[in-house]
C-alpha cells in the first residue's frame, strides 16, 4: 500500500503544491501540503481514496482556510514575463487576487487557471456549482474595483 | 470601462501563472512519511496560538464577573509580523440571526485578515488549558462553565486596523442592543477559521429507551451500532448504549467480544474512544462531580483491551460507577498523542451524562378495549435443543409455532420472529413458507400481511428461527395470526403511541388554556384588516385593526420578522409588535420573507398582479424601512416564494430555482417537477424545506452544500405543499399531512406523528415559538365561528388541543408575551361582541374579552 501511496503522491504532488502555494503563498505551500498528506495518512492510505486528486484538492482548500493568509502578500514578486496586463497592473492584480478570501481564490484558480468547470471545481471545494459561480462573480467584482481604483 | 469575461480570465491566468512559477517543489515522499516524533509541518498548537487572546479574556472575565460589559484591553505594541486580534465579546442572548449579521458585517472588511468564532464551550475549554496550573481559576471555571463569553476573533494586520474595526463594529452594532458586549484585543495569530457546524458545537444525544442524554462535540463520530458484540440485552442486563470517538467507529470483534476490538484497532495516535455500558458492573464508585483521569482507580486499566489489540502502551481506563442507583460502566481509550483538549472533551462528554426525567416512570396500561395476550407462567417450554428462555420476553405458542411476547402484552414495532420444530434451518429452507397477518382490532380496517415472504436467521443463543416481516409501524391494538406447516399461532399486543400526553378539552376559565403556562401570545390574521390576539395563560383575547392589512390573496398575509409584523400588499407595512408603531416598507405587489430575519423582499410586478410580467425585487429593512438593495429584474418563469442567502427560491414547473440577486442568475435548481417551497431556516447554514409534485417526500436541503435530507410521513400520506415550518432554533421541522401534524427532529433526523387536529375539511396552520420546542397549530376558522388550537412540546412530546369560540382566524404567528401587550386588552366582552369588522380603525382600537 505504501508503494502505491508513493506513486499517487509523486504523480499529484506538483499540482498540489502549486495549488497550496496559490492559496497560502510559496513559502508555506509545501508545509501545508505536508500537513495535509500527513493527516490523511494517519487515517487511511491514499490508495483507498476513490478520487485522491479531488480529495486532496478539497483537503488543501480546507487546510488553507486555517492558514495565516497575511504572509502571502509579501512573498509575491512581480513577474517580468509578457502578460495580458501591464506590469504595474499585474502587481495590482496580484495583490487583489492574494487579498481575496481563500474560497474565492480557490474558485478562480481551479476555473481560470486549471480550466475546471464550475461543477468540477465545486467537487474539489466541497460546495455547489452555484456557489462556485458566485465566488467567481465576487472575485471578478473585487478585481474590477481594484483595477479601476488603480487607474 | 467594464472588463469582458475573456479579459478577466486572462488577468487571472497571468496572476496564477506567475504564482505557479513561484511555487517551490513539493516535499519528498520520504520526508513526509518518516516517523513522526513531532507535530506535522504547519501544525500550530492551539494552546500557544490562542494564549494571548484567551488570557486577556479570562483576566477580564474573572475580575468583572458581575458586569455586563468587558473592559477594552490595550494590547502591547504589535509588530508587523504578529498582527492584532480583536476579540468581539458577544452577549449570551445573541441569537443565530444576529450572530450571522455580526459575522457577515465584520469578517468581510478588507482590514480583517482572518477570523474565528469561539463559542462558550470552546472558550471554556481554552481557559481550562490556559489556566491548567492555577487551581483556583480552574475551580472557578468548573463551577461557572458559562462564565466566559462567546467571541468573534478578528485578526488585523496592525493596531490601527484593529482600532478601526472596533469603531466599525460600534457603529454597526452599538452595544448592548445587538449582542456585542465589548472588545478585547491582543497580539497573536489565529490558527483556524472554520465555522462550527452549530453555534453550540455540541450535539445532544437522547436515548429514550434507557432514559439518558449526553452531549458530545459535533465533529466526533457516534457509533450507530454496538461496538462490543458480547455486550447484549437481557437476560444479562448489560447493554452498550453509547459510543463516540474522534474517528469513524467500526463495530465488531474477532478475538475479544467483550471489548470494542475493531474500534480500538482503528484508534489513531491522536484519537479518543469513549463507550458507555449500562448494568453489569459493581457500581461501587459514586459518579464523579467532574470526570478526569483521577476518576478511575489504577486497577481500572482494561488488561484485555491491551492484550487483545496488541498495544501495550494503550492509554485506556474502564470504571464502574453508580449514578442515582444505576450501574454505569465507562470505557475510555486515548491514542498516544491524543491532545489535551481532546482528553478534556472526553471528560466533559461524561460530565454531560444525565438521566432524563421520564427514564424510569413511564408506564402504559393497555385499555380494556385491547385484550392483550398475557403469557401464562410458566410459559411455553421449547423442546431440547432450544434455549429455555428467550433473550427478551417469554416464549409463547406450541412446538409447531412459537414466538416471544412481552409479559405485559405491550410491544413497540419489532421483527416478527417465529420458531418451529418443523423448521429445519436456513440451509434447507432459505425462505420458509410462513404466513402472518396483522389486524387492528380497536378500529375497523383491512389487515396487512407479510405476503407469504419470510427469511431465516441464526444465533448461538436461539438457534435457527424465521423472520416474517416487521410489525406495522402504527400504534394500536394488533392481533397477529401466523401459520406454518399446519400450525397456527395467534396473539394480541398493544403498540403504544409516542410517549406523550394528548388532551382535547375546553378547560375551565381558571386554568391556563393548554394546562401549562406558556410564555407566548398567538397573533392571528383575521383574513380582513385585523389581528386576533390570544394570551393562553391569561385567557385574554382581543381584536384590533392593524395598519396596512386588508383582504387579499397574497402568499404571506402575516409574517414575523425581527419583532415586526410584516403585512399588506400594494403598500407593505411593518408593525412593531411591542409598540404597534408602523412604518411603510415600500410600494410593491407583495413581500416574501428574506433569509436575513431583519429584512424582507419586496416583489413588484409591472402588471400589478402576481406573476404579471417580470418582477423587480429588492430588500428592505423591517425596522427602518430602508431600501437595502437596488431593484433588479427577476427573469425566472415562476413564483418567488422565499428568500435565500443572497437571493430567492422560486417555485417553477420544473423544480425550485435558486436565483442569486447579486448576479441576476439562476445558480441551482432543486428537483425536476413542479416545486413547492415551505420555509427556509435562519442562521448558519440555512436549509430549505421543499417538495415537488405530490409531495410524497419532503426535502430539507442545505443551500450551501446541497446536502439533502428526505423525509416521508409516518402516516404514509403526502405532505401538504408549503406547510413545513422550521423551529426558530432549527432543531425541529413541523409539517402537515392533512390534519396530522408531523414533526421531524433534525438532530436525529427522525419524524413522528405529533397530533391530529381538526377534520379533513379544515386547513391547518403551523407556527413555532420564538425559541424552544413549543409548536402551535390551528384550524382555519375564516367565516366560521370556532377553531381548534393545539400546543405541542417537541421535546417532551406533550400535547394539548383546545376548542376556542373564535371565527375569522387564518394564519398566525407566535410572539413573546412580554412584547404583545399592545395587542391585548382585558374587557368583559364575549367573543361574539367583538366581530372583526365594526372595530374603529381610526385610531386603531382594541376590543378585548376574557374568561372563555
Amino acid at each position: 500500500m505504501g508503494d502505491r501511496d508513493e506513486v499517487i503522491y509523486n504523480t499529484l504532488s506538483g499540482e498540489l503544491v502549486r495549488y497550496a502555494s496559490a492559496l497560502v503563498g510559496p513559502d508555506d505551500g509545501p508545509d501545508l501540503l505536508s500537513a495535509v498528506i500527513t493527516r490523511v495518512l494517519t487515517k487511511r492510505h491514499l490508495s483507498d481514496l476513490d478520487n485522491p486528486r479531488m480529495y486532496l484538492f478539497k483537503a488543501i482548500g480546507n487546510e488553507a482556510r486555517s492558514h495565516k493568509r497575511r504572509y502571502v502578500k509579501r512573498q509575491i514578486v512581480r513577474l517580468d514575463a509578457p502578460s495580458a496586463v501591464a506590469p504595474a497592473e499585474l502587481d495590482t492584480a496580484l495583490d487583489a487576487v492574494m487579498d481575496l478570501p481563500t474560497r474565492q481564490r480557490s474558485a478562480t484558480y481551479l476555473v481560470y487557471w486549471l480550466g475546471y468547470t464550475p461543477t468540477e471545481a465545486a467537487e474539489a471545494m466541497g460546495c455547489r456549482p452555484g456557489t462556485v459561480r458566485r465566488y467567481l462573480h465576487l472575485a471578478r467584482t473585487k478585481l474590477e474595483e481594484v483595477l479601476d481604483a488603480s487607474q | 470601462m467594464p472588463l469582458s469575461d475573456d479579459q478577466f480570465r486572462d488577468i487571472f491566468r497571468d496572476v496564477f501563472e506567475h504564482i505557479d512559477t513561484e511555487a517551490p517543489d513539493a516535499p519528498e515522499w520520504s520526508a513526509i512519511t518518516k516517523p513522526v516524533t513531532t507535530r506535522p509541518a504547519g501544525w500550530r498548537g492551539p494552546a500557544i496560538a490562542l494564549a494571548a487572546g484567551a488570557a486577556v479574556l479570562i483576566i477580564v472575565g474573572v475580575t468583572a464577573i458581575s458586569s455586563p460589559w468587558f473592559r477594552a484591553e490595550t494590547p502591547p505594541a504589535a509588530s508587523e509580523a504578529e498582527g492584532v486580534i480583536v476579540s468581539v465579546t458577544l452577549a449570551d442572548d445573541i441569537d443565530a440571526g444576529q450572530l450571522e449579521r455580526v459575522i457577515e458585517a465584520l469578517t468581510t472588511d478588507p482590514r480583517v485578515l482572518d477570523w474565528r468564532y469561539v463559542d462558550k464551550t470552546e472558550a471554556y475549554e481554552e481557559a481550562l488549558l490556559q489556566w491548567a496550573g492555577s487551581e483556583g481559576t480552574i475551580r472557578l471555571l468548573r463551577e461557572n462553565p458559562s462564565l466566559l463569553p462567546a467571541t468573534l476573533r478578528l485578526l488585523t494586520a496592525n493596531q490601527t486596523d484593529a482600532k478601526a474595526i472596533q469603531v466599525l463594529a460600534l457603529e454597526m452594532f452599538p452595544p448592548p442592543t445587538f449582542g456585542i458586549m465589548g472588545f478585547a484585543t491582543a497580539r497573536g495569530t489565529l490558527t483556524s477559521v472554520d465555522l462550527p457546524i452549530s453555534i453550540s458545537g455540541l450535539h445532544t444525544y437522547i436515548n429514550e429507551d434507557n432514559g439518558f442524554e449526553i452531549a458530545y462535540p459535533v465533529d466526533w463520530y457516534q457509533a450507530d451500532e454496538i461496538l462490543a458484540p458480547a455486550l447484549t440485552s437481557p437476560p444479562q442486563k448489560i447493554e452498550e448504549v453509547f459510543s463516540v470517538g474522534t474517528y469513524p467507529l467500526r463495530p465488531g470483534a474477532a478475538r475479544c467480544p467483550n471489548i470494542p476490538e475493531n474500534a480500538l484497532l482503528d484508534l489513531g495516535p491522536e484519537d479518543v474512544l469513549l463507550s458507555i455500558v449500562l448494568g453489569g458492573g459493581s457500581g461501587d464508585a459514586p459518579w464523579p462531580n467532574a470526570f478526569g483521569p483521577d476518576s478511575f482507580l489504577p486497577t481500572d486499566v482494561p488488561i484485555d483491551a491491551q492484550t487483545c489489540i496488541d498495544q501495550p502502551d494503550l492509554d485506556a481506563r474502564s470504571g464502574s460507577f453508580n449514578l442515582d442507583g444505576r450501574d454505569v460502566q465507562v470505557f475510555v481509550a486515548f491514542g498516544k498523542f491524543a491532545t489535551p483538549e481532546k482528553r478534556m472533551q472526553t471528560w466533559q462528554i461524561l460530565d454531560s451524562f444525565a438521566w432524563t426525567e421520564t427514564s424510569t416512570t413511564t408506564t402504559t396500561v393497555p385499555p380494556a378495549s385491547c385484550p392483550v395476550t398475557i403469557p401464562p407462567q410458566p410459559g411455553f417450554a421449547p423442546p431440547d435443543g432450544y434455549p429455555s428462555t428467550p433473550v427478551s420476553g417469554v416464549w409463547y405458542g406450541t412446538e409447531g409455532l412459537w414466538t416471544t411476547i412481552e409479559t405485559e402484552g405491550i410491544s413497540r414495532p419489532r421483527k416478527t420472529v417465529l420458531w418451529s420444530v418443523n423448521f429445519l434451518g436456513g440451509r434447507e429452507e432459505g425462505q420458509p413458507e410462513v404466513d402472518v397477518t396483522w389486524t387492528r382490532i380497536d378500529i375497523p380496517g383491512e389487515p396487512t400481511s407479510n405476503g407469504g415472504y419470510a427469511t431465516n436467521a441464526y444465533t448461538d443463543e436461539e438457534g435457527w428461527f424465521m423472520i416474517a416481516g416487521l410489525d406495522p409501524n402504527e400504534p394500536g391494538c394488533w392481533q397477529v395470526t401466523a401459520s406454518y406447516k399446519g400450525a397456527t399461532l395467534t396473539y394480541i399486543y398493544l403498540a403504544p403511541g409516542d410517549a406523550s400526553t394528548t388532551t382535547t378539552t375546553l378547560q375551565t376559565a381558571a386554568d391556563p388554556l393548554f394546562g401549562v403556562e406558556v410564555p407566548w401570545v398567538l397573533l392571528f390574521d383575521d383574513g380582513l384588516e385585523g389581528i386576533l390576539a390570544i394570551d393562553p395563560n391569561e385567557r385574554i383575547g382581543s381584536r384590533s385593526v392593524i395598519d396596512g392589512q386588508r383582504p387579499g390573496d397574497q402568499p404571506y398575509r402575516l409574517q414575523l420578522a425581527n419583532g415586526y409584523l410584516v403585512i399588506g400588499w400594494g403598500t407593505v407595512y411593518a408593525n412593531n409588535v411591542a409598540t404597534r408603531d408602523s412604518v411603510p416598507l415600500g410600494d410593491a405587489t407583495i413581500f416574501v420573507p428574506a433569509s436575513d430575519p431583519t429584512r424582507v423582499w419586496l416583489i413588484d410586478y409591472p402588471g400589478g398582479a402576481i406573476l404579471a410580467g417580470t418582477p423587480q425585487v429588492w430588500q428592505v429593512s423591517v425596522s427602518t424601512g430602508a431600501q437595502l438593495s437596488e431593484p433588479v429584474a427577476m427573469d425566472v418563469d415562476g413564483f418567488p416564494s422565499i428568500g435565500t442567502p443572497g437571493g430567492l427560491a422560486v417555485e417553477t414547473e420544473a423544480g425550485i430555482v435558486l436565483w442569486d440577486a447579486s448576479i441576476g442568475e439562476t445558480v441551482d435548481v432543486l428537483g425536476t417537477d413542479i416545486g413547492f417551497v415551505s420555509d427556509v431556516s435562519r442562521g448558519i447554514n440555512p436549509r430549505l424545506a421543499w417538495c415537488e409534485a405530490a409531495c410524497n417526500v419532503l426535502h430539507i436541503t442545505t443551500i450551501e452544500t446541497g446536502q439533502d435530507l428526505t423525509v416521508t410521513s409516518p402516516t404514509g400520506e403526502p405532505f401538504d405543499a408549503r406547510s413545513a415550518r422550521f423551529s426558530n432554533d432549527q432543531r425541529f421541522l413541523a409539517a402537515t399531512t392533512g390534519n396530522d401534524v408531523i414533526v421531524v427532529d433534525l438532530e436525529s433526523e427522525s419524524p413522528y406523528t405529533a397530533f391530529t387536529i381538526g377534520d379533513s375539511t379544515t386547513p391547518v396552520s403551523l407556527g413555532w415559538a420564538p425559541f424552544g420546542p413549543d409548536l402551535f397549530a390551528s384550524t382555519n376558522s375564516f367565516q366560521q365561528s370556532a377553531m381548534e388550537v393545539a400546543w405541542h412540546n417537541a421535546l417532551s412530546r406533550d400535547t394539548a388541543i383546545v376548542a376556542l369560540p373564535f371565527g375569522g382566524a387564518v394564519s398566525f404567528v407566535v410572539v413573546d408575551a412580554n412584547e404583545a401587550s399592545g395587542f391585548l386588552k382585558r374587557e368583559p366582552n364575549k367573543p361574539e361582541a367583538c366581530p372583526p369588522r365594526p372595530i374603529s380603525d381610526s385610531p386603531p382600537e382594541i376590543c378585548g374579552f376574557v374568561g372563555w
